[in-house]
């Protein structure tokens, strides 16, 4: 009966998704991202770090839509702390109410810590988690502080911990250097094929 | 073969075996949809017979149906499918062409080879005339190459064009198929002609149209795209490894390593190839952070039998390569503590000593200028030039479609 094919075969088609969509709903873990891993690598393609320059620029006029998140201690936070901040300290970044707290956020965010590491983990793991318009100032408070807001210092507008602060072949590139270890093994080439193209 | 040639779950040396079997199942289907009778063929731009646009439309929802659920499911890597890049031009002109051809000569090419081997004569006047016609674009290629790689316009997705999620547009596409399959039965039904021909029995489509219908209001309600995977480190746990700052490694410990040839690290050099090339300590490999998810970086993380310490020229890119990799599920990857500059501070920062005042050294002293000594020995030149070859970014091997 050709009516039974049709109806068969769409049939299997149909409860194998519908199983499929079961299986993964009764067996999938839970792991509470909503960003996948390769999107929120892709983020940082954009300029995901707000140069020292342009937060002068902005922090200058109140009138400019921004808050910083500020991850130091709550003791350093009375201490100083800049305008239009809020204080979330590293160590409670992770908690729940943390979280829903950022995401009450309208404006963008700017955030600042101890150390850029630290500053940079925590844009990774709030971006993972939903959080977007979130930008990092790069080096720490204290630097920020010190060579911007407190008295601008123009050698410090491009600043970044990332940046190699010596050159390092000079001193560190000798012979004793190359003669041990493995050869550096070159990353796999992708091989790229002309591609064919199909039609009917 | 999909997702399992380019992830290596099949050897890529099948690749024509599979190519054959699925090459014979295509031209099966093909034969038994009726689709080597010229008549059949060409009914759908006379009006009368619309199998054809029936069977493609299907098979283009099915494959899309079924694609959409396995991405969701995670079980397929959207990054591996070979998407034909637009040449508009030759894809405007090349369909005219091909639309005429299709009218005067009532197949396309994939149904004039299964024509042909049924023994239709008339398949095999089309086949000579599409070598012909392959032979003359040969021949000719240099007049028409402006026209064949002119307006090149990447790999467009419609639904990114019009700016619609994938769900709204797959579910547009049901109804658009759904829409088209009713129209054209109307057609069909008041045609006197295809109650001449008798080709098809009439299908009771009630149930599968039911299951469409259904599959389309699930995917355009589906709960956000689940995009974890198996291994992949949940929330929490990856907060608590942010927290435990057990992943550093000091400085100290990489050039003792080094100094004394210990070998129990694998250095992981994330910086840009450039900053490699320029500086890299001893055995390093080079994966760029914006490399460290891809296929071809998983070797040079795992599998040395040493302990994984990634660096750069401060904990900052360090850290964030090791975000991505423990997400990922890798286990025990370490991070160099502040980076080169801080490696470059320890060795460098202290006044070279006489060696005559050697004995007054306290036993730190002593270690930092033997290191010192170890790096600086020999040419100023940098450790080992490697050519490095720029790691593409481009899927490694791409799934080759058509109809």
């Amino acid at each position: 009966m050709k009516n039974n094919q049709l109806f068969n075969s769409t049939l299997i088609f149909f409860l194998f998704i519908i199983f499929a969509l079961l299986f993964s709903a009764i067996t999938h873990k839970v792991k509470g991202y909503s960003v996948a891993n390769k999107e929120v690598l892709n983020t940082l393609q954009g300029p995901y770090t707000l140069s020292y320059y342009d937060f002068y620029l902005l922090y200058k006029d109140t009138a400019n839509d921004f808050t910083i998140v500020d991850l130091r201690t709550p003791e350093a936070f009375s201490k100083e702390n800049l305008k239009k901040s809020v204080n979330i300290p590293f160590e409670k970044l992770f908690d729940k109410e943390s979280l829903s707290k950022l995401k009450d956020l309208k404006e963008s965010k700017l955030l600042v810590g101890n150390h850029q590491n630290e500053t940079s983990l925590a844009y990774l793991y709030l971006t993972s988690a939903g959080l977007t318009d979130i930008k990092v100032l790069p080096g720490s408070f204290d630097i920020l502080y010190n060579n911007i807001v407190k008295a601008t210092n123009p050698s410090y507008f491009f600043y970044n911990e990332e940046k190699a602060q010596w050159d390092f072949p000079r001193q560190m590139g000798g012979e004793n250097a190359k003669s041990t270890g493995p050869a550096p093994a070159l990353p796999q080439q992708v091989e790229m094929k002309t591609p064919v193209k199909g039609g009917c | 073969m999909g997702p399992l040639i380019p992830q290596d779950i099949i050897s890529g040396d099948l690749n024509f075996f599979f190519a054959l079997i699925i090459g014979i199942a295509f031209g099966f289907i093909l034969e038994q949809a009726g689709f080597s009778s010229s008549r059949k063929l060409a009914g759908v731009f006379y009006g009368y017979d619309f199998v054809v646009l029936k069977v493609f439309f299907t098979a283009a929802v099915t494959a899309a149906i079924g694609l959409f659920f396995l991405k969701y499911l995670g079980w397929v890597d959207f990054n591996f499918l070979y998407v034909n890049p637009l040449y508009l031009w030759s894809a405007l002109i090349g369909g005219i062409v091909m639309g005429f051809g299709f009218i005067l000569g009532g197949f396309c090419p994939g149904t004039s080879l299964g024509a042909a081997v049924i023994g239709k004569i008339d398949a095999w006047f089309f086949i000579a005339g599409m070598f012909l016609g392959v032979f003359i674009f040969g021949i000719f290629y240099p007049v028409f190459e402006p026209l064949h790689t002119g307006y090149f316009l990447g790999n467009p997705f419609i639904y990114d064009t019009l700016g619609l999620s994938q769900q709204w547009f797959l579910f547009l596409l049901i109804f658009m198929a759904l829409a088209a399959f009713a129209v054209t039965q109307l057609i069909e039904d008041n045609s006197t002609r295809f109650k001449e021909l008798l080709y098809t029995q009439k299908l009771s489509v009630r149930y599968p149209l039911l299951f469409a219908f259904i599959l389309s209001i699930i995917i355009l309600f589906l709960p956000n795209q689940r995009h974890s995977y198996a291994n992949e480190m949940s929330r929490n746990d990856l907060a608590a490894a942010i927290l435990s700052n057990e992943r550093y490694v000091p400085v100290e410990k990489v050039v003792h390593s080094l100094v004394h040839d210990v070998r129990d690290l694998h250095l992981v050099d994330v910086r840009p190839v450039a900053e490699f090339n320029t500086f890299h300590l001893p055995g390093a490999v080079s994966v760029p952070l914006e490399n460290i998810l891809e296929k071809t970086s998983e070797d040079n993380l795992t599998g040395t039998g040493k302990t994984t310490v990634l660096y750069a020229n401060s904990s900052d890119k360090a850290d964030m390569a090791w975000f991505f990799v423990t997400r990922e599920g890798f286990k025990n990857i370490y991070v160099m503590e502040d980076g080169l500059n801080k490696m470059y501070n320890f060795l460098f920062s202290t006044p070279d000593t006489l060696v005559n005042n050697n004995n007054n050294m306290t036993p730190e002293e002593k270690f930092v200028q033997n290191a010192r000594k170890w790096f600086r020995e020999g040419s100023v030149q940098s450790a080992v030039k490697a050519s490095m070859p720029a790691p593409s970014a481009a899927p490694a091997k791409a799934v080759k479609g058509g109809c």
